[in-house]
């Protein structure tokens, strides 16, 4: 008799576990109380990515003149602009729900509670689910601060600042990681004056420094505001209904009055209301606690995602779920964290894989680091596209200790480092690759010389 | 392509330790050769190869456990490649057909192991043998955490100790003796500690004696007629001991189920004929083994005994000169003890002590004559051999001893 398997989630961690489930045949249930695909789909990678797409163009398309092509009356109609979004988020949904049907996983509209390690009870029908393993991949949601006047009108979490029927003139964003960075790039490209504050002292804390130092320096001459070390203490709503941000810097005391505050500051596990305690699942800081093998704490119960902590990424919750659905169906799968690609989508666009420089050196004093600019790139002068640089960390055995990209289409070109780093392949192995010519790959070969000191094009 | 696996020695066996490898990779191996040592709680035992071939890869080394039915080894067969390895995109040598060649192979087996650039970069730096580690990356593939682990476990490894008489079993560390006035407290040599194990384990096989008085004026006869061909062939001078051991392995021959183990649940029944010779040392004792003895001539056994002995006395034994015997002589004659009782060596099934040679008062023909004669005790695992086997096999050594040119047909 083939395994049952309960999923409380559809987002790209449960619709993944649920359909590996479902290919080493198990019957599986899956429980979604809002759209099929999760924050990915509905609230964060895609559109987002669709919002970005069209502010990059009319950017481009801005400044066609310095490419020699005149492009007169350029404008921008956001409404179409979210149409378009609306229209890429509902066909992948689609496309998830015709998966859906495809692995033959039912779909249960609804919430989910454990009422015990083998029962999920759907909240309203009342229907009990009993199967053979549960996966938890409840994702997790915008986390708020306990800032004075963050309840106002006017200040939105990235849930809303997806779905604003208008450009808004102003906009603060508190946060400037990946989140914030993102939207402080899509709503700049479309128009807005963008003021951007950062609690630590640089955006993007959690990436090499010398890489979120040229990005900060990027797009504060594109004309984003940016503070670091900035505390935002209060936000009010003035007469004419704008939100007066005050925060404090080294230099004192400040305030802008913008027309809506974005909080942006990470996200939360959502793990109430799951009867997590009922089932006896074990929580370490708010997030659900799981071996490598992705089993919680209970026998028998799973936890990918979000739910998880860790890297809250949608192809770090989609591996997740392939491990746990696997290990459910008897194959030993443990999840590796060590060669994850993430990407900021930025302009210039930001791309990472392993150790940053810091992380590196407290592991081995003996690093070294190969960098290569974009500036000596062909491909990236004829983009327009300059800006940035590649930056290998190596170690004595020539491995792929780390990589950070910022430059034109980082987040594609990571994926050969990523390869190399999983395959373990070193220096000598993309050294003596051939990389076409003229292309941004390039970029990565002359970097990985550059640790060994011959580099050819600097 | 032959799969070598644990074999399952007892009903109780779940796993086994490899303690010793025989072949490496790369090379041929004959059908029936030992391969590899391997130890279980209970015992020492040698694995043979199951058929001929080249043995493409070694998959569990020496201190390995690998559990019952666990994969040891892989033997390729005549015309089968490397590739054919699971979880290897080649290994080892084609057969060795051309010997002057048995470089490349082994080179051409290095080049096709899979394993990340990056793993195979630092092994080689390190001077690893990446055909001796187990990948753990995706699909098997060695990864640099299985070379570093390999670099780690090669300095931990202690270098290899002086071979005692039999692999040292663990035995818990007793509470600390107390010492009174006017005794001393020796730690066990490590030789001897082995030997305090063995025989203790001898205990746990219920055996028995039996006893025989032989005749040995032909047997002495025979050997001084022999003596000075032997010395001139060899250089050694021909012992009792010799003809003993021809005369016992030619019993063994005529007696095949003497030379057996008991081996939990079955009987192990051995086709070679190799006799244990158990020496004395300085500070214990030592069993060197004369492999085939019945496929020796006596002048090659008393070589063989000869320069075993003499590797004994220096300590020079390998391990494998010393394991694997299938029946085993103690022969304390010389020493002026007429008889005596000699301990199994577990997992052998027999052992036969063999006393002084005295002169003493027998009856032939209804007279009273002096005859040189010899006592010969045979001991017995009562698990695997009765007493008429015994018997017989006691009879078959005093017609031999008795009427030595029997020896000849």
């Amino acid at each position: 008799m083939s395994k049952r398997v309960t999923v409380m989630g559809g987002g790209m961690g449960g619709y993944g576990a649920a359909i590996r489930a479902a290919q080493l045949g198990a019957q599986v249930v899956l429980i979604e109380k809002d759209a099929l695909g999760g924050t990915c789909l509905n609230r964060g990678c895609i559109p987002t990515k669709a919002l970005l797409h069209s502010a990059n163009m009319f950017a481009l398309m801005k400044k066609a003149q310095t490419l020699g092509v005149s492009a007169k009356e350029v404008s921008l109609d956001y409404a179409a602009v979210l149409r378009r979004k609306e229209a890429i988020v509902s066909r992948l949904v689609g496309g998830v729900s015709s998966l859906m049907r495809k692995n033959k996983i039912r779909v249960i509209k609804g919430t989910g509670s454990l009422a015990d390690a083998q029962t999920v009870v759907v909240t309203g029908t009342d229907e009990a689910i009993r199967g053979d393993a549960i996966i938890i991949a409840t994702g997790a949601r915008p986390a708020l601060l306990p800032i004075k006047g963050i309840d106002q009108p006017g200040v939105i979490i990235s849930d809303d600042a997806l779905v604003l029927p208008e450009v808004p003139a102003s906009l603060f964003i508190i946060g400037g990681g990946a989140v914030g960075l993102e939207f402080a790039q899509i709503f700049h490209r479309l128009g807005s004056k963008v003021t951007v504050a950062e609690l630590l002292s640089h955006i993007l804390p959690a990436q090499d420094a010398e890489i979120a130092g040229i990005l900060h320096e990027s797009l504060a001459k594109s004309g984003i505001e940016i503070f670091t070390e900035a505390n935002v203490t209060g936000i009010e709503t003035t007469d004419k209904n704008e939100r007066k941000v005050r925060f404090v810097t080294k230099q004192g005391e400040q305030e802008r009055t913008v027309a809506k505050v974005l909080v942006a500051v990470g996200r939360k596990p959502n793990t109430e209301g799951l009867g997590l305690e009922k089932a006896g699942i074990k929580l370490e800081r708010g997030r659900i606690t799981v071996n490598a093998h992705m089993e919680t704490s209970v026998r028998g119960v799973y936890a990918v995602g979000d739910v998880v902590g860790g890297m809250m990424l949608a192809h770090v919750a989609m591996s997740e779920g392939t491990c746990a659905a696997e290990n459910i169906l008897g194959q030993d799968s443990v999840m590796r964290y060590s060669t994850i690609p993430s990407c900021i989508y930025t302009s210039p666009e930001i791309a990472t894989v392993g150790l940053t420089e810091a992380e590196a050196r407290k592991e081995d004093p003996n690093i070294k680091v190969g960098r290569f600019p974009f500036m000596a790139n062909g491909r990236a002068l004829i983009l327009d596209e300059s800006e940035g640089m590649v930056k290998i960390i190596t170690n004595r055995y020539g491995e792929v200790v780390g990589v950070s990209i910022i430059g034109p289409e980082a987040t594609e070109l990571i994926a050969e480092v990523t390869l190399a780093r999983h395959f373990e392949a070193g220096m000598a192995d993309i050294i003596s690759c051939i990389h076409a010519h003229p292309t941004l790959s390039e970029v990565i070969r002359e970097a990985a010389m550059s640790t060994e000191g011959r580099a050819v094009h600097i | 392509m032959i799969t070598v696996t644990m074999p399952k020695l007892g009903l109780t066996m779940k796993e086994g330790t490899i303690v010793e490898w025989h072949k490496k990779e790369g090379d041929a191996v004959q059908k029936g050769e030992t391969l590899f040592v391997l130890e279980t709680e209970k015992v020492s035992y040698e694995v043979e190869a199951p058929e001929a071939g080249v043995l493409g890869k070694i998959v569990a080394q020496v201190g390995d456990v690998v559990p019952v039915g666990g994969v040891i080894a892989y033997i390729l067969q005549p015309g089968e490649t490397p590739a054919a390895i699971p979880g290897q995109a080649g290994a080892a040598a084609a057969p060795a057909a051309a010997p002057a060649t048995a470089e490349a192979p082994a080179a051409e087996a290095l080049e096709k192991v899979k394993i990340s650039p990056l793993a195979r970069r630092i092994a080689e730096e390190h001077n690893i043998n990446m055909l001796a580690i187990k990948g753990t990356g995706p699909e098997g593939r060695i990864v640099k955490e299985d070379v570093l682990k390999a670099i780690e476990e090669a300095k931990a490894a202690p270098a290899p100790a002086p071979v005692p008489a039999a692999p040292p079993v663990a035995v818990p560390a007793p509470p600390p003796p107390t010492v009174e006035a006017e005794e001393e407290l020796r730690p066990l040599s490590s030789m001897r500690k082995v030997i305090a194990e063995r025989m203790t384990e001898t205990f746990t096989v219920p055996h028995f004696y039996l006893t025989i008085e032989v005749d040995t004026t032909e047997l002495g006869k025979l050997r001084q007629a022999l003596l000075p061909a032997v010395e001139a062939k060899t250089g050694v001078r021909l012992t009792v001991t010799d003809l003993l051991i021809k005369v016992v392995a030619r019993s063994l021959e005529e007696n095949p189920s003497i030379n057996c183990q008991y081996a939990d649940g079955s009987v192990r029944l051995f086709k070679r004929i190799d006799i244990g010779l158990v020496t004395s040392v300085e500070g214990g004792l030592i069993v060197p083994v004369i492999r085939q003895a019945n496929k020796k001539t006596l002048a090659e056994i008393s070589k063989t005994r000869s320069e075993l002995a003499q590797k004994a006395r220096d300590r020079k034994l390998v391990r494998e000169e010393m394991t694997g015997s299938t029946f085993t002589v103690s022969n304390l004659g010389m020493f002026g003890i007429d008889q005596f009782s000699a301990l199994l060596q577990p997992p052998e099934s027999a052992i036969l002590a063999v006393g002084a040679t005295v002169d003493k008062p027998v009856a032939r023909d209804g007279q009273v004559v002096i005859r040189p004669m010899m006592t010969l005790t045979l001991s017995i695992d009562h698990r695997v051999l009765d007493g008429v086997a015994g018997a017989n096999f006691l009879q078959s050594l005093k017609r031999y001893i008795e009427s030595p040119g029997l020896l000849l047909l």
